[in-house]
């Protein structure tokens, strides 16, 4: 129950630890766009995936991220890459082929299958590396401050972000909750471990339904400590966070926003040395 | 002026069950009062009326000569403050600090000034090692220390605890109340209204008031009200394990009724 790896912050006194939240949340975004670029021929494709696969790796390293748990994440997706091929080898293309015993397969089949692969691990990497170097409620305060806009338009944005900082601040509570009502229902013969599908319906039921009647008791709760402490979703109050740029945080946004730069200028001109230097793929 | 006056109070939750009928009830500013009632006798509802969390049917409550009411909210918010039962339910913030800073930023105290407060209550409640700390890695007692620094930090005159040490192991619960009293010796004009079923906190109150199916049984200091022993067994109350000792030994024709202490007890016991 514990080892809910992917998207766990995990403490670290790194350079992407100490950026402000609000810097890493705009510089995912931006990386996001970039790794959607798609570039005149294929060899500058992989020539720009394999850049940014390299930043990407060194911002692993940054953050301490082992290659393994990423690919540990990543092996649930055999199965969708597998897929991905299939339907890419069955869509009509054009261009070069290998014959496979009179079956026509597409270079471009094969390409398109690499591109989302890679655009695929390099987001799951991406999130990694935000979600291991930054604290979830940090998170929810930078996606407040970016959402703040929206407010005009009449959108709660402070309720949201106070919702989902409630619902972080509970999930381990809720997990002990959970293993305790497991263990208690074990020790009345529940099995959930094994047994025939009707069993273990019967057997989640029997966790599912203390688990949401205490979660409600406890929204009560939390509500009722909430207001007598003053709260007012409405009224004007302070903050004890406060996020504050600094030198790190203005560097790293020039940084991205250079990069962003250089990308849309070669994505506008078209610009290929590849192609320039006779080399096509 | 009064810290609580209660007139006629009635309240329910539902058509077929009153909950508080006709309650009336006084409480004097710096006083330590404890309520203590069976389950279900209405005790927790007072309290939520009391802080404006409910709404009275009928009859009036004043704190500190402020009528409770939609009006009134955010002054009676700011004098009484108040620690419920479960510990986990009340800890808002994601680490220590930011719980206690949380009813300070809904006061709308100065983000520079925060800092300074945070420290001094968690010094005064033995939290301030622990600042940083999740709530998943505290202790119950811990936790509810932290939950009454937090109140404390918006400096109420009326502190109200709702069976705030019932979740609590012992050495959890004994933590919690030696510090209620030190904050009690800190800050004499604290009036503290202390909800329990545990009747050797009630010893620790100047007063005693009993509430039985939504009306006051017994109301005074806490030798005379378990005096009553017959009738606090019969409304299912527990009596002090003393109280009980030193009946039974009464029965058995050993009077020890001017022993004070379980120590005592047993030191003429043993004689
Ligand atoms: N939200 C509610 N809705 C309906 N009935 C309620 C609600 N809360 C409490 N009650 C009922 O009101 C009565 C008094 O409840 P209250 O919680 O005030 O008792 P209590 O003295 O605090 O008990 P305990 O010692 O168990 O905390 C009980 O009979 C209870 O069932
Ligand atoms: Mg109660």
């Amino acid at each position: 129950m514990k080892n809910i790896a992917l998207g766990r912050y995990v403490p670290y006194d790194s350079f992407l630890h100490r950026l402000d939240p609000r810097t890493k949340l705009l510089s995912l975004i931006a990386l996001m766009i970039m790794i959607f670029f798609k570039f005149s021929s294929t060899a500058m494709n992989f020539f720009i995936y394999a850049l940014l696969l390299i930043f990407i790796y060194v911002l692993m390293r940054i953050s301490h991220i082992k290659l393994k748990t990423l690919f540990k994440s990543l092996k649930a997706m055999w199965v969708m890459i597998l897929f991905l091929l299939i339907i890419n080898v069955l869509m009509p293309s054009t261009g070069p082929y290998f014959d496979i015993f009179g079956f026509k397969l597409y270079h471009n089949a094969i390409y398109n299958t690499l591109y989302i692969v890679i655009r695929l691990v390099m987001m799951i990497a991406l999130t990694m590396i935000l979600t291991t170097s930054t604290k979830p409620l940090d998170l929810t305060y930078a996606l407040e401050w970016l959402l703040h806009p929206l407010k005009y338009i009449k959108v709660p944005v402070h309720e949201i972000s106070m919702i989902i900082s409630l619902a972080l601040r509970f999930i381990p509570t809720l997990l002990e909750e959970t293993e305790r009502i497991m263990k208690a229902q074990s020790s009345r013969g529940v099995d959930f471990e094994q047994g025939k599908l009707k069993d273990k319906i019967r057997a989640i039921v029997s966790l599912i339904i203390p688990l949401f009647i205490s979660a409600i008791q406890r929204s009560e709760e939390l509500a009722n400590a909430m207001e007598a402490r003053g709260y007012d979703p409405s009224g004007q109050r302070t903050r004890y966070r406060k996020m504050q740029w600094q030198m790190k945080d203005a560097l790293s946004l020039v940084f991205i926003v250079l990069l962003f730069g250089g990308m849309i200028t070669l994505l506008v001109t078209s610009f290929d040395f590849f192609l320039m230097m006779g080399f096509v793929l | 002026m009064k810290a609580i006056e209660i007139e006629n109070l009635s309240f329910s939750y539902t058509k077929d069950q009153e909950v508080l009928k006709q309650l009336n009830l006084e409480i004097e500013l710096g006083s330590h009062v404890c309520i203590i009632g069976h389950n279900g006798s209405g005790k927790s509802t007072l309290a939520k009326l009391i802080i404006g969390l409910l709404e009275a049917k009928s009859g009036s409550i004043k704190v500190m000569e402020n009528e409770v009411n939609e009006k009134n909210i955010h002054t009676i918010r700011e004098k009484v403050g108040i620690v419920f039962q479960n510990p986990d339910n009340q800890f808002i913030g994601s680490t220590v600090r930011d719980d206690i800073a949380f009813g300070l930023e809904n006061r709308r105290i100065p983000q520079e000034k925060m800092d300074d407060v945070i420290d001094e209550f968690s010094k005064k409640v033995g939290m301030f090692d622990f600042l940083d700390q999740e709530p998943s890695n505290l202790s119950g007692g811990q936790k509810q220390r932290v939950a009454l620094a937090g109140v404390l930090a918006m400096n109420p005159d009326i502190l109200i605890l709702d069976e705030a040490t019932a979740m609590l192991d012992p050495k959890g619960r004994k933590e919690i109340l030696t510090l209620v009293s030190k904050m009690k010796g800190d800050n004499p004009n604290l009036t503290i209204i202390s909800i329990t079923h545990d009747i050797e906190e009630a010893y620790l109150a100047s007063r005693v008031v009993v509430l039985s199916d939504g009306k006051i049984m017994f109301d005074g200091i806490p030798n005379e009200v378990f005096s009553h022993y017959e009738e606090l067994l019969n409304i299912d109350l527990d009596i002090p394990f003393l109280v009980r000792l030193k009946r039974e030994l009464k029965n058995k024709g050993i009077d020890l009724d001017d022993a004070l202490n379980e120590e005592e007890v047993v030191r003429r016991l043993c004689q």
